[in-house]
């Protein structure tokens, strides 16, 4: 799978696990920061993502300062589930 | 508050213990009750210990024969209330029973729901999932004890505890009953085990407050309750006092539905107004116990809140947190941990925080190990939930002096008067809010029920209120529009809202998830929004209401006893308004086992909605010019024996009876009462069938005084067993 469809999945992934009803792929830039600003996600929506990330990629998303620089944007997810799929 | 509250009885059920006297005494020696969970399997979650309450017999406690529909919570509670009753003696005259609670019998629930392949749910199945609503454990209380004259159940997430004890001691100093029995009860089960551990909140060893180690809580179960009477009532029939209940403060963050409001600002506005409240100040108090359940979150922002509040006390007074020994028993620790300060008050021993070896806050004055003798004057308990609900209660010792004589209250010398300021109603009909709420509703066609009319989630900015589910949606939307009638915010605002059920599908396919595919698939945002409070927790965060914020659990009287419910918090001055009533979301769940409703006229289809009212201290709607919608008279549950409570209409031609499920027997007896004659509407058919009826009939019943041109309103509801009235009138009626 190329980046491009890999972000882009990520993306749907993002909107459907969060329930982030009326925003479509396009509402979210892929460096824009998820939490915080941009997307004004939480905390919870972390953990909730770390789940849906596990389940769908099979890949485990560290605590802490890894983890948070995982979930910078949806490049830097893309990035790490790439990796971890080799 | 404006009297103090003896405490006559103490029961406790805990892991340290099954009475109060075995329980404090394993705190001051500096037991734990942790050990390994052994109730249900723990699976691949991250933690597998909990201090659980060993040696429960439920069949020695259900009478005979019963015990396979008990909870846990159940027997927890009766064994608790029990003890507390007899160790106040006397008769116990008009009896109330108060109880705080998250999750009530989900524990045996959950064993129906795995017992079997989880392939599919049948109704008979499913009809188990509906069998240990929380108010159950409060009925069985009041079984137990010979009856209640009044009874409530409410949650409020880790502070259920605490707020039961504070409606209690209102109830009390409104006069409604001699004695109330208030407390918290909560036996662990997978949802909240499972749903803390997929937080990545549970600590894997035995819990640390307050320790630079703390890595989370650690959850336990149990029970207490506390038997309280008017100081002159106890002093009058010679009864032992332990301590007094002096002063509570009570209210919400509107912050986040899991995170503290880091700063701690909330928590130091309520050690000081419950101070203020006992009519002390920080020098005259000698210990808290803290909350303190061993998360940073938590520690950290109560640690910052009592060190700010205490000043240069902060030297001098303890501070321990029980949690380290009894467990975090969420819906019960509130009233557990009050239990506990008012032993160590009596008995001039602080209690320890077990687990804590390096303070992470030094500058509090901890006590570790074991319990520490000390003399101690007056001692406050704290409180703090999901949803930003908090608590703060101060007691006194038995021999604290008399409380200088307050000045009387303006005007009666009953409760104050209140009157309702804003109404909304949702259901088949629409959402509605203001006078258009009676027409709108009393002209509906019947509702066909089944397709919902009502999106409860365009209520509401769909980004803001995304994790809601249909309950949270409704008591979010009616709250809103309610407040906005009312020309008010959220400020000083509580708010009281019943839904029977919750979100039975939702933690149905919660528990289904990690018990199939394991604890860590389990949905981690999904979990705070399944608990009882979740409704009062998100509408207080949405609407930005800082008075405390609680669900109440009353079948199809949840309108009505949360309406009592306002009425006591703004009596004991917890807030100047509240928005109370009821609210249902549809759950296929729950459609499927209880089915349509029956009328007069034919089955009702099973459907959703509610009603609320802003009631506001007249004097504060006064003074901010609001336009009143009606005045209450009063909510009252009549027995068949009991008198008729209301005085007679002063014009039968302008009244309005508005009734819903009034079976037969009780139109025959109504049509004997002074008001027999009065015009009567049944709203059944504009709602379609659920518990939260009654709220909509709340909202007409007020909303028509003004929008019909009345002077007098009525609800009978009559669907609850006793009957249930409330009087309103029209503000130009003198009442």
């Amino acid at each position: 799978m190329d980046a491009r469809t890999l972000k882009s999945e990520i993306k749907r992934l993002i909107i459907e696990a969060l329930d982030l009803r009326g925003r479509t792929e396009a509402d979210i830039d892929d460096d824009a920061p998820l939490f915080g600003d941009g997307l004004k996600l939480d905390s919870l929506d972390a953990l909730q993502l770390a789940v849906a990330l596990e389940e769908r990629y099979g890949c485990e998303v560290p605590d802490g300062e890894e983890g948070r620089r995982i979930f910078a944007s949806v490049t830097a997810i893309a990035d790490f589930v790439a990796s971890k799929r080799g | 508050m404006a009297e103090r509250v003896a405490i006559t009885g103490i029961g406790i059920v805990s892991a340290l213990g099954l009475d109060a006297p075995t329980t404090f005494a394993a705190l001051v020696a500096g037991k734990r009750g942790f050990g390994p969970l052994s109730l249900f399997e723990p699976g691949d979650a991250r933690a597998a210990i909990a201090a659980e309450v060993r040696d429960l017999d439920v069949a020695s406690v259900a009478p005979g024969g019963a015990a396979e529909d008990w909870s846990r919570t159940d027997a927890m509670a009766v064994l608790a209330a029990r003890e507390a009753l007899a160790q106040a003696g006397g008769a116990p005259g008009k009896l109330g029973v108060c109880l705080g609670g998250t999750t009530g019998g989900m524990l045996e629930t959950e064993h129906g729901l795995l017992a079997e392949p989880l392939d599919h749910i049948d109704p008979a199945r499913a009809a188990r999932l509906l069998s240990h609503p929380l108010d159950l454990t409060t009925q069985r209380v009041a079984e137990a004890v010979g009856g209640a004259a009044r009874s409530a159940t409410l949650c409020a997430a880790c502070s259920s505890g605490a707020l039961s004890l504070v409606e209690g001691a209102a109830w009390l100093l409104e006069g409604a009953v001699d004695r109330v029995l208030a407390g918290g009860a909560d036996g662990l089960c997978r949802l909240t085990y499972f749903g803390f551990d997929a937080l990545g909140a549970l600590d894997r060893e035995p819990c640390r407050p307050f320790d630079e180690k703390r890595r989370g809580l650690g959850l336990g179960e149990g029970a207490a309750f506390l038997c309280l009477e008017r100081e002159a009532a106890a002093r009058g029939r010679g009864a032992t006092i332990l301590a007094f209940l002096s002063g509570a403060a009570t209210g919400a963050e509107a912050h986040h539905i899991t995170h503290p409001e880091p700063s701690g600002d909330r928590a130091v506005e309520l050690v000081t107004r419950a101070l203020a409240g006992a009519g002390l100040t920080p020098a005259k108090l000698d210990y808290v116990n803290a909350h303190g359940t061993g998360t940073e979150q938590n520690d950290a922002m109560e640690a910052r809140a009592l060190l700010r509040v205490l000043g240069g006390e902060a030297r001098r007074v303890f501070v321990s947190s029980s949690k380290g020994q009894l467990g975090h028993t969420l819906g019960a620790a509130g009233a557990l941990e009050a239990a506990v300060t008012v032993l160590g008050l009596g008995a001039g021993v602080v209690p320890p925080t077990a687990g804590l070896v390096e303070a992470a806050e030094p500058q509090l004055r901890h006590v570790l190990e074991r319990g520490l003798p000390a003399p101690l004057r007056a001692a406050a308990s704290c409180s703090f939930g999901f949803g930003g609900t908090g608590a703060v209660l101060v007691f006194e010792h038995a021999d604290a002096p008399p409380r200088a004589a307050t000045p009387p209250r303006a005007g009666s010398e009953s409760a104050q008067a209140l009157v309702v300021t804003g109404v909304a109603a949702a259901g088949p009909f629409g959402a509605v809010s203001g006078e258009a709420v009676a027409r709108a509703v009393l002209d509906a066609s019947p509702s066909a029920g089944g397709a919902l009319v009502l999106d409860p989630g365009a209520l509401l900015d769909p980004e803001r209120s995304r994790r809601f589910d249909r309950a949270a949606a409704l008591v979010t939307g009616l709250a809103e529009r309610a407040l906005q009638e009312a020309g008010r915010d959220g400020a000083r605002t509580g708010l009281a809202m019943a839904t029977a059920f919750g979100s039975v599908e939702r933690s149905v396919r919660f528990v289904l998830r990690a018990a199939e595919r394991g604890v860590r698939r389990a949905n981690p945002a999904e979990f705070p929004h399944l608990v009882a409070s979740a409704a009062s927790g998100n509408a207080s965060i949405y609407v930005g209401l800082t008075g405390p914020a609680f669900g109440v659990c009353s079948g199809f009287a949840g309108a009505e006893v949360s309406l009592q419910a306002g009425a006591a918090y703004l009596e004991l001055e917890q807030a100047t308004a509240f928005v109370v009533g009821a609210a249902e979301g549809f759950d296929p769940i729950v459609a499927e086992v209880l089915g349509p409703g029956r009328s007069a006229s034919g089955p009702v289809p099973r459907s959703e909605g509610g009603g609320a009212v802003v009631l506001e201290r007249a004097d504060v709607a006064a003074a901010r010019g609001a336009k009143v919608v009606a005045h209450w008279l009063g909510t009252f549950a009549l027995a068949p024996s009991d008198p008729w409570p209301c005085a007679p209409p002063r014009n039968p031609a302008r009244t309005l009876v508005v009734t819903t499920a009034l079976t037969r027997e009780q139109a025959a007896a109504f049509a004997l009462t002074p008001w027999g004659a009065c015009p009567r509407r049944s709203i059944t058919g504009a709602c379609g069938q659920h518990e939260a009826m009654s709220g909509v009939a709340l909202a007409v019943a007020a909303a028509a005084l003004r929008e019909l041109d009345l002077d007098e309103t009525l609800v009978l509801n009559g669907a609850a067993g006793a009957l249930w009235i409330t009087h309103f009138a029209r503000p130009t009626v003198p009442p």
